[in-house]
Order: structure tokens, then sequence, then C-alpha cells
């Protein structure tokens, strides 16, 4: 499996974030969150020239010109329109005689993005797909919002999935529950409240600071949704492989905060051995914590050619997906 | 799990340094911010099996706002 991610240069840390939020200790960040340190785009560096970095990391000493489908997920695209993948297209000197589009998600977006990839491969509409995820969480975050500051950082990752992948990409399990829309939400800028004037700051009935042009995020509620939502997509993932916990070799989820991951892992009994949490460095990079893992881990060796490995993810929407993957 | 228990633990939690009392307002402490509130989500579910929605949880204030959210009879003498 060939990945490349991509970080953008400037380190925001915890010891920067004490300093601007006195009672926020660097300590009590990291053990709460898990996060040291994240990784902030530039003003000027959007989503879409983070997903070119990543890929060109992909191309390096490979030939670019196999790829016949770009999916690229992400929230924060260049314009409305026209599509970012196309531009990327461009771009990245793709040819033209090639599908490209766009797919808006969040933290299941990897997941969702194998599972496009797998129905192009296995439909024969494409034989190479190039699956992007890119996000910029940061440029929509109030500077006075330290919990949301702490927890997010910028990311993208490439990876190449190609038709001989197919028997390794194995069964989904994928949930919509749209009834938490308004939990994980930037409420100003498209459609249906469209930029009129800069909006005024607010304060919510727990005396939190909130802007609606900015991302809100009502962490508890997610976190319900979370160890209600898991736990049975979990079981499905594991009922329609005809598999068990026992028979999968490593688990990735993504990495939304250690404090829910290492949660999430005692409810649902994944051994500790086999269960990722690392996101010290990078921090929750929404749609590309789960193949910044998968990079990682491949490099390290923590998961070797042979091994199934669970791949889950879940959060805006609500929207949330799991597959295993023979590596 | 007593009340006693349950406050000591909650201290811990939220991680403050003062006994907390039924009477202690949780509001009066920074500490008792939205990753506080997701521990005591948590907290109660791993414990009580319970789940309570955000808007039930903004509404607490006082320790005994939590104990009475959580049922009084969900602890023990």
């Amino acid at each position: 499996m060939r990945i490349r991610s991509y970080l953008p240069h400037h380190v925001l840390s915890n010891e920067e974030l004490s300093e601007l939020f006195p009672e926020w200790t660097p300590k009590k960040i990291e053990k709460k969150l898990g996060v040291r340190e994240r990784r902030i785009s530039a003003p000027d560096e959007t989503a879409l020239d983070m997903a070119g970095k990543a890929c060109e990391r992909l191309f390096d000493n490979f030939d670019r010109s196999i790829i016949d489908f770009v999916l690229l997920c992400t929230q924060s695209p260049d314009y409305f329109l026209p599509t970012s993948a196309c531009i990327l297209q461009d771009r990245l000197g793709l040819r033209t005689e090639i599908g490209a589009l766009d797919f808006n998600l969040g933290c299941s977006g990897y997941v969702y993005g194998l599972s496009l990839a797998k129905g192009l491969l296995s439909a024969s509409i494409a034989e190479n797909v190039l699956l992007v995820v890119s996000e910029t969480y940061s440029k929509h975050i109030h500077p006075q919002d330290k919990g949301n500051r702490s927890i997010f950082g910028d990311a993208a990752s490439a990876t190449l999935i190609s038709k001989d992948m197919l028997s390794k990409i194995h069964e989904f399990a994928l949930g919509t529950d749209g009834r938490g829309w308004n939990n994980l939400i930037i409420h100003n800028g498209a459609m249906r409240n469209r930029p009129q004037q800069k909006a005024m700051d607010w304060t919510d009935e727990n005396g939190v600071l909130r802007n609606d042009d900015m991302l809100y995020m009502n962490g508890p509620e997610i976190f319900n949704f979370t160890i209600e939502a898991v736990p049975v997509l979990i079981n499905q993932v594991l009922q329609k492989n005809k598999t068990s916990l026992d028979d999968i070799d490593f688990v990735i989820f993504h990495q939304a905060n250690q404090y829910m991951l290492q949660y999430l892992r005692e409810l649902i009994g994944v051994d500790e051995n086999k269960f990722y949490v690392d996101m010290a460095e990078t921090g929750n990079t929404v749609s590309a914590t789960i193949p910044i893992a998968l990079e990682k881990c491949l490099k390290e060796g923590r998961v070797k050619p042979g091994d199934r490995v669970l791949l889950a993810g879940f959060g805006v929407g609500y929207s949330y997906g799991a597959t295993i993957i023979t590596i | 799990m007593t009340i006693n228990e349950f406050m000591v633990k909650l201290a811990e939690l939220i991680e403050i340094e003062d006994d907390l009392s039924l009477d202690s307002n949780l509001k009066d402490y920074e500490e008792f911010d939205s990753m506080a509130i997701m521990s005591l989500v948590a907290f109660i579910h791993k414990n009580f099996g319970k789940q309570f929605n955000a808007r039930q949880l903004n509404q607490v204030d006082t320790v005994e706002s939590i104990v009475e959210l959580i049922g009084n009879d969900s602890f023990s003498e």
C-alpha cells in the first residue's frame, strides 16, 4: 500500500497555547488530548495546495500516468466551484482521460474513500485510484477557541489504490445519522447563511465564546454519539467480514482525541498492544488521521504484509464507517 | 459507589484540588470545561451505564445537581 502524507511547516506547540491560555497547561493538554503539537497551514496554503504536496511525495520515483481516477476528500475547497479535484488533476499533470471528483466528509472520509475506490475498481471503471484527503480546520477556528485549537491540526495524505489491491479491501460497514448535523458545524459562509458581514462573537449558556463564521463543536455530544455508534459499527464490520477482534492484527481508529480513543478501546475490548494511539505530533487531522497512522505503521513495521487491519472513522455529519484491509 | 466516593472521583476527574461538597458549584471552576464534561460523560457511562445529552449536562451546576441527574438511587449508602 503506497501512502504519503504532508504536514504543513508551522508547529503550534502546547507551550505556545499555554502562553495564550494560562489556565491550560502543556501537561494538561497532553494528558487529556494526547497532543503535544499540531501543524498549521500557512495563511496562503489551502487544502488543495497541501493535497498537491502529498501527491508529489507519492509520485516520487513513480509513474503518475497510471492514475485514472482522483478522489479528493475535503471540506475546505479552494472555491465553491470548480471542483478541487479538477484543479489537482491539472496541477499534478495527470492525464486528461481520467475521472476526478471531490467528496465532502470529515473524520469518516478515508474509509468512505476506500469504499468508493473499491467500487470503481470492482466495476472496472478505474485501475489506479488516487485517494487524497486534505483538511485545514485551523482556518475555521476562532483564535480564542482553546479547545479546538488544541485538538485539531492540518494535514493531507495521498494513497494509491490499484486493481491488485481489490482482494485486500474487505467488507465495509457504513453509517449516517444526520440528527447530529449541528453538533460539528460552521454555520456561515455557504448557501444557507451567506456571508453578509463578519459575524459577531457571542457567548453561549456555558460561557463559551462562539462565532457563527467559525467552527463549532459540541464535544460532549460528539462523545455521546461515538460511544453509542462506534461499538455497534465495529460489531457490524466484524460480522460482515465473518471474523472477530482476535483475528484482527491491528486496529486504527480515527485519531479524535486520546481520551475518547482509550475509552472506546476499553468499551469495545481491543487489546492495547494492537490499538493505535499516536496523535502527539499532529493532533486530530480529520480525514487524514487514518492514512497518516497507516503510513507510520508501515514505515515502522508495526503492520506487516499479510496483516489484517481494522480501520474506523467517525465524526462530522454524523458520518461513520469501518472496514478491514489486508496489508 | 457512595456519594462521598463519587465526589472524590469527580474532583480527580475535573482536576481540582478542593474537597467537593454537594453544594459546590462546578461552574465556579474554570477547570470545568468541555474536556471535563467529556470526562464526566465517560465516567457516568462507565460507572452508571447512563448517558446524558449536552443540554442536560449544561444545566448541571452543583455537585448535587449531578447526583440528581444520575439518580440518588444509583448510589450506595
